[in-house]
């Protein structure tokens, strides 16, 4: 089919940067939510 | 008309049961090294005699020989139910002769706590608990995590290895072999083990000051208990004895992580990553967290418990991700959670209840059902609201544009009434037996949802009815009931058939 070359194998080095970027997904949701986490505390403890 | 089994129904599962105890005798080999690495001769002694006991049990099993190795649907299922019963009972021996335990039921209770990655413990002096003992009941976790089944999958999947994947409580078949799912699966744990490992012990080597040995066996316990939402930790003071923010970050991305599908890791991975967010499963448990994390802060708050917003969110936020993970790690002493009250207390209380996500390590109703719920009864409210005319839409995104059929909604809604029945059965018991209702509630729906958060009721003095209680929830709760069903109707036919 026109434009559809050979499927290129997936070598170590995709699967190192599929991996790399998984943890820092991983840390970016944690940090995430523990900045939420901050924020809400500040806006309750001002509120009660 | 009940069919009665027959010699071959039992062969083909004493065959299954075969495999999967020669591999958990391989596994016994590790916590075998590490004591004799340690030269803890007693505990060496009771894991050759709990790896002889798997092995015996393996060849006995291998030598059924059934005509078939074609698993049905029934005989996977039982084999399912049965290694979660008989691994702990085996797996508890070497707690039960180092006289850490009470009894030999409360060794099991810890064994099974660990298999099912609950994380409440009866242990006595856990402190002073013997390393190849300590690495042993994390173990424990590492196994039921990731999957004895998937383990002995990924080694071995001819006929039927389809039945017994789904009989752990796991749905996604990520590649189109159950083979190679199930080594992907590996594969994730094994990269995120070193990763895991590596990070936590340099933190504890290089904030905390300990020793590189002290590291490497603290790193590789959290490891075990935090990727696997297990809740074991080497010490009787859970994640309070480390006394780290850094340490607990470091925790809290390997809960997240095991929290998550092995399908959200396979996307991850390998992609396509756009479409992750906009899953029915990741919007859902993003909300519940926020939800149950601002209901438990403003209980605190409100309750006066914590005055500091470094305090608040520092204490609010990893309980609530502990809970919602179904890890079970505690910052905090377990008398000082059974004061947490009113919305704190409702907060946490849901967390445990609504657990991660589907096909991971974590317990629970799980994210998926819980939107498949919501929107089933979001529908239905469309329905009777909008003109009769009026087309209600009825699918969902998750990895594709799905229907949302009848059956799926149903299917969703039984499991988590079959959730909310067994975390009242344990809480019924626990009243029962003059535990307050707040506390009763939270602990039963710990076990149930296998999380190991606790305010204090599981304890070595308490009755044994109730521990029994907690034992059949950490069961019936990690395996989703399917297979315990399944267990019970064959037995049933096994009486009463024909």
């Amino acid at each position: 089919m026109i434009g559809q070359g050979p499927k290129r194998h997936r070598g170590l080095a995709d699967d190192a940067r599929g991996g790399l970027i998984t943890f820092l997904i991983e840390i970016a949701i944690v940090a995430a939510l523990a900045l939420v986490a901050l924020l809400v505390s500040a806006v309750i403890l001002l509120l009660v | 008309m009940l069919i009665k089994p027959i010699g071959e129904d039992f062969r083909i599962i004493g065959y299954y049961l075969g495999r999967i105890f020669l591999v958990v005798a391989a596994a016994s080999l590790l916590p075998m090294a590490w004591a004799v690495a340690g030269r803890e001769w007693h505990p060496f002694a009771s894991f050759v005699l709990m790896a002889g006991l798997f092995a015996l049990l393996g060849v006995l099993g291998l030598r059924a020989r059934p005509e078939t190795d074609r698993l049905e649907w029934g005989h996977g299922m039982v084999v399912v139910a049965l290694t979660w019963v008989i691994v702990p009972v085996i797996g508890a021996v070497p707690f039960a002769l180092s006289g850490h335990w009470a009894n030999p039921l409360d060794a099991v209770f810890d064994a099974l706590s660990g298999l099912s990655t609950t994380g409440l413990a009866l242990v006595q002096d856990l402190d002073h608990l013997a390393p190849s003992l300590n690495f042993w009941r994390h173990l424990l976790h590492f196994l039921g995590g990731q999957g004895i089944i998937v383990a002995a999958l990924s080694l071995f999947a001819r006929g039927g290895g389809i039945t017994l994947y789904h009989g752990e409580a796991r749905d996604d078949r990520i590649l189109p072999s159950v083979t190679s799912t199930a080594r992907f699966i590996w594969a994730v744990a094994a990269v995120h083990l070193i990763v895991g490992v590596a990070a936590l012990g340099l933190v504890a080597n290089l904030v905390l000051g300990f020793t590189p040995i002290r590291s490497l066996f603290h790193g590789l316990m959290i490891f075990f208990a935090g990727f696997d939402t297990g809740g074991f930790a080497p010490q009787s003071t859970s994640l309070g004895y480390y006394h780290s923010a850094i340490f607990e970050g470091a925790t809290a991305v390997l809960m997240v992580a095991g929290a998550m599908s092995f399908g959200l890791h396979f996307a991850l991975w390998r992609g396509p990553r756009r479409a992750i967010f906009a899953n029915l499963e990741t919007k859902t448990i993003l909300g519940t967290f926020g939800f149950t994390m601002i209901l438990t802060l403003v209980g605190l708050a409100v309750g006066g418990l914590y005055t500091s917003v470094v305090g608040l969110s520092r204490q609010g936020f990893f309980q609530v991700l502990s809970a919602h993970t179904g890890t079970g790690f505690a910052t905090i002493p377990s008398a000082e959670l059974a004061g947490w009250g009113g919305l704190a207390f409702g907060g946490m209380a849901i967390a445990m209840a609504l657990g991660g996500m589907g096909s991971s390590t974590a317990g629970g109703v799980k994210a998926l059902r819980v939107g498949i719920t919501v929107k089933a009864i979001t529908n239905q409210v469309k329905a009777v609201l909008l003109p009769e005319a009026a087309v209600v839409g009825t699918s969902y995104y998750q990895s594709g544009r799905r229907n949302l059929t009848t059956e799926l909604a149903q299917s969703a809604m039984t499991v988590s009434l079959l959730y909310v029945a067994l975390f009242f059965l344990g809480a019924g018991v626990g009243i029962a037996y003059g535990v307050p209702l707040q506390e009763a509630l939270f602990e039963s729906v710990s076990a149930g949802a296998s999380v190991g958060l606790s305010v204090g009721v599981t304890d070595a003095a308490m009755p044994v009815l109730l521990k029994m209680t907690y034992m059949f929830q950490m069961w019936a709760g990690r395996l989703e009931f399917v297979a315990i069903f399944a267990l019970l109707g064959f037995l049933y036919a096994w009486v009463r058939g024909k």
